[in-house]
């Protein structure tokens, strides 16, 4: 890779990075807003459904920042790499129009969650939810094909033999897609969990019962990707072997990941140990929360950067991986035009600019004065 | 719509946060508050309809994308910074509302209205660019004489010839042209395209439509705000609702007489300058003919014949019979134009001017149906000042016309007159931007054919996928209605949803 190569890399991978910590947030969240809602209403627990409210509002901050993110990806991969989109936007287009259609349910669904509430009978407003909720899911789950097919070139594989016809509809048959997607679910339900539970123990927002509910949902799916985990790393040891000796470090890496892997194993470790002080602390909702539950919402997140850093960053030199090799990103970098470093730095620093003041306005937001008077929104 | 209320609203808003500074009338920052809200759900709406804009554009036409990699990469790039200062700003906004001093809030909103203004102005940009290829010198007019030279030729003319030719080559031979940028190779030997990659924003077509659209999409959201308060006043009567239009008319009447007497004319003249088709379909001129009066805002020389088609075809003899191989083998020796080789430029350019004048009926009546939505607006605006300020001989002029009336039925009259020409004028101008650039998707250089995708929409997928839009469009503008209608209830929700008060 030359210097262009790397930069137009490391810019798409800055930005999946900061897009992945707050979609898996939202995500979570929404999750957890929906069914504790539903629970709150089949159980009449009026706590339950204020949880679920306080939740929502996590979501509500990071949306519309996540769906900019969203947007930054999208044109520094047209823009920056328009033979790749080119390639995704023909081979994969029906799994995009999936996330497409679903990012258009997610956005209105959720206004109309927030604004229902407590205006439409509990029936019609937890199905809402739900609706919000598994929108929510479905745009990964579009999504997520592009990342399949980049590390095992399934269906782009047919369409460059020319069955191109028979790709589209084959694409969903990537035999990577399933742990790939798996994973992801699991850590953004996982995240979402942490994420509330930290929420709650945030001074002035202290809730036991509801970060117990935020801890036993992190928790749960923390375990469950104890199995998701190994289940795409074994995936990738016979569809990626490239991929997957970066991860462990292999005489055949191409550039040598297991560092980062085993930091992101040594967070997990420390994120469970955490928990399971929590867990005895909490006891099931009529304890206390201890203030180092503040830690468990940012230990996730750091351990879905860490991963997400593997899988898309542990492809290097490569951008489409093909085996035991790949192709490099100049194979789909933009040869038309080319953009100065320094425009390039400059907006990379605006933006991230802009990143430092969106969080001071959800710190604001969520611990100042968001939740302890009258919300505007 | 969406756009429109994110343009409009800010200043609206500001408006009404100066006033309440200055007076210390709660009513004022009551109105800025719902306003607010309105605004916060009109944006998450607007980012949807954003998405499927954006994704539709390099999904359903992904030989697009290599207009975003090339002359809409820059525009495209700074954009990103406009979308997410409007995010910041509008969420520091609604957090820090009622919390800081009304003049802290007001700039925070102008804040908001300066990145959405700009993010505006470069979309804008790189759409102006398809109406007006800015960059490419005299490639268009190569192939098409009677098209004007479009700024330095910024952008190399082998590597435009070259993939002009390709994509002709795939579409005569029954391929898919969009899917030409796939293949590296293919990319690789077009080859560096574009040296300066802000060209687009250098094109005083651009200028011309950045001031023009932006400001219509104030106008139109400033009107939403107006009808919407005018129809509340009718039911209401209250003085709260009436000292609101008194804040809001003002901005509207200035906003509405700059449009027309300033950034239309120069957009009337741009189009006449870099869109020679589109003038003709706009004044209808199948043959060219004489008009003092369009001919003078037109050309500023009332003599100036108004060009029409006749004119444009008689432009293409000059070609001769240069066939398409011909041209591109000038440009570029040696280059095969392949099942293009033999076709003849002439007919090639009189087969897109009938196909151009084609959309004249609708073309015209568009334009003109606009023009007389702009004066209904322009009236509706200085009818309603006029009745509601001291205006000398206007007032009382429209206190003899609308005084039989009453109050609030003219204040209703007037608003939703002004609401709904100020969205039919902007629908209208957006469909004559666009239906008259056909046949081409960028102007003398490109078809929609081109850069169209090659896969076959299901029309159960296609139709499952417009009834889901629509549905999440209707539900969501309830959703505002609601909203603006029942702030209390809003926010009493809101606050039993933060544990205060359930």
């Amino acid at each position: 890779m030359n210097g262009t190569e790397l930069l137009g890399f490391s810019v798409l991978g800055t930005a999946v990075l900061v897009h992945i910590i707050i979609v898996n947030i939202t995500i979570g969240t929404g999750w957890i807003s929906a069914v504790a809602r539903f629970l709150g209403w089949r159980r009449q627990d009026p706590a339950l459904e204020s949880m679920g409210r306080k939740t929502f509002k996590i979501l509500i901050v990071h949306e519309l920042f996540s769906g900019v993110w969203g947007t930054i990806i999208t044109i520094v991969l047209v823009g920056f790499f328009p033979t790749l989109a080119a390639t995704v936007t023909d081979i994969l287009f029906y799994p995009l129009l999936i996330s497409l259609s679903s990012i258009i349910v997610r956005i209105p669904s959720i206004a109309l969650f927030w604004y229902t509430w407590g205006k439409v009978r509990p029936s019609i407003h937890s199905a809402i939810g739900f609706v919000m909720a598994l929108s929510g899911f479905a745009i990964p789950f579009g999504f997520r094909f592009i990342f399949a097919e980049i590390t095992y070139p399934y269906a782009i594989g047919m369409a460059l033999q020319g069955a191109r016809d028979a790709a589209l509809t084959a694409v969903f048959s990537n035999p990577l897609y399933v742990p790939l997607i798996l994973h992801t679910w699991a850590g953004a339900l996982s995240i979402g969990g942490f994420v509330v539970a930290s929420f709650f123990a945030i001074r002035g927002n202290v809730d036991v019962k509801s970060a117990w509910t935020g801890l036993w949902h992190g928790v749960l799916f923390l375990g469950a990707q104890g199995a998701m985990g190994p289940f795409y790393l074994l995936s990738l040891a016979s569809l990626a072997p490239l991929l997957y000796s970066n991860v462990l470090g292999l005489a055949s890496a191409s550039f040598d990941v297991l560092p980062l892997f085993v930091l992101k194993i040594s967070m997990v470790a420390v994120l469970a140990a955490t928990s399971i002080l929590v867990w005895r602390r909490v006891k099931r909702g009529s304890g206390s929360v201890p203030r180092f539950a503040l830690l468990l919402g940012p230990l996730a997140m750091a351990v879905a950067v860490a991963g997400e850093f593997i899988n898309d960053g542990g492809r290097y030199p490569y951008m489409l991986l093909l085996g035991t090799g790949g192709l490099p990103p100049a194979d789909f970098m933009n040869v038309y035009t080319s953009l100065s470093p320094e425009v390039i730095y400059g907006v990379l620093a605006v933006l991230f600019l802009f990143v430092g003041m969106f969080v001071a306005v959800v710190y604001y937001a969520l611990n100042r004065r968001f939740l302890s008077s009258s919300p505007a929104v | 719509m969406f756009l429109s209320i994110s343009l409009g609203f800010p200043l609206v808003i500001c408006g009404l946060m100066i006033k309440y500074s200055r007076s210390g009338d709660p009513d004022y920052f009551r109105a800025a508050k719902t306003l607010a809200g309105v605004l916060a759900l009109n944006f998450a709406l607007g980012a949807v309809t954003g998405t499927l804009v954006e994704f539709g554009l390099v999904q359903a036409w992904p030989g697009s994308i290599f207009v975003i990699a090339t002359f809409g990469l820059a525009p495209l790039v700074l954009e990103l910074i406009a979308f997410v200062g409007e995010i910041v700003f509008l969420l520091w906004f609604v957090i820090s509302l009622g919390k800081v001093k009304a003049s802290y809030s007001a700039s925070i909103m102008g804040l908001y209205f300066a990145f959405a203004a700009l993010s505006g102005a470069l979309i804008t940009a790189v759409n102006s660019w398809l109406n007006a290829p800015w960059g490419t010198g005299s490639i268009a007019s190569a192939i098409y004489p009677f098209l004007p030279t479009y700024g330095p030729a910024s952008a190399d003319p082998q590597a435009l010839v070259k993939l002009k030719v390709a994509l002709l080559d795939s579409l005569l031979s029954g391929g898919a042209p969009s899917q030409l940028i796939q293949n590296s190779t293919v990319a690789r030997s077009i080859g560096l395209t574009l040296n300066d990659p802000f060209v687009a924003l250098s094109s005083p077509y651009a200028g011309a439509s950045i001031l023009h659209n932006v400001m219509a999409g104030v106008i139109v959201g400033v009107s939403i705000a107006l009808a919407g308060f005018a129809c509340r006043y009718f039911r209401s009567g209250s003085s709260y609702h009436s000292k609101v239009i008194r804040v809001v008319l003002p901005i509207f009447l200035v906003l509405i007489l700059i449009q027309p007497t300033l950034f239309g004319d120069m957009m009337g003249k741009a189009v006449v300058s870099y869109d020679p088709t589109k003038f003709a379909l706009i004044e209808g001129a199948s043959s060219s003919y004489s008009n003092p009066l369009v001919s003078f805002l037109a050309y500023g020389d009332p003599n100036h014949a108004i060009v029409g088609f006749d004119a444009l075809r008689n432009a293409t003899r000059s070609l001769g019979n240069l066939t398409v191989g011909q041209l591109a083998s000038t440009v570029v020796p040696g280059l095969s134009a392949g099942a293009a080789s033999n076709v003849s430029l002439a007919q090639v350019d009189l087969a897109d001017l009938a196909s151009a004048q084609a959309n004249m009926g609708f073309v015209n009546a568009a334009y003109y149906a606009m023009i007389v939505a702009g004066i209904l607006d322009v009236f509706s605006a200085v009818a309603l000042a006029s009745f509601a300020f001291r205006v000398p001989l206007l007032s009382r002029l429209a206190g003899l016309v609308f005084r039989p009336l009453g109050q609030r039925r003219t204040y209703l009259l007037l608003g939703l007159l002004a609401g709904s020409t100020s969205i039919l004028a902007s629908a209208l101008g957006w469909a004559v931007r666009e239906v008259g650039r056909k046949p081409w998707t960028v102007y003398g250089l490109i078809y929609p054919q081109e850069v169209v995708s090659p896969v076959a929409m299901n029309p159960v997928v296609m139709a499952t996928f417009v009834g889901v839009f629509v549905s999440m469009a209707v539900v969501g503008i309830y959703g505002m209605y609601v909203f603006s209608t029942r702030p209390l209830k809003f926010l009493e929700l809101l606050k039993r949803g933060a544990g205060e008060g359930s």
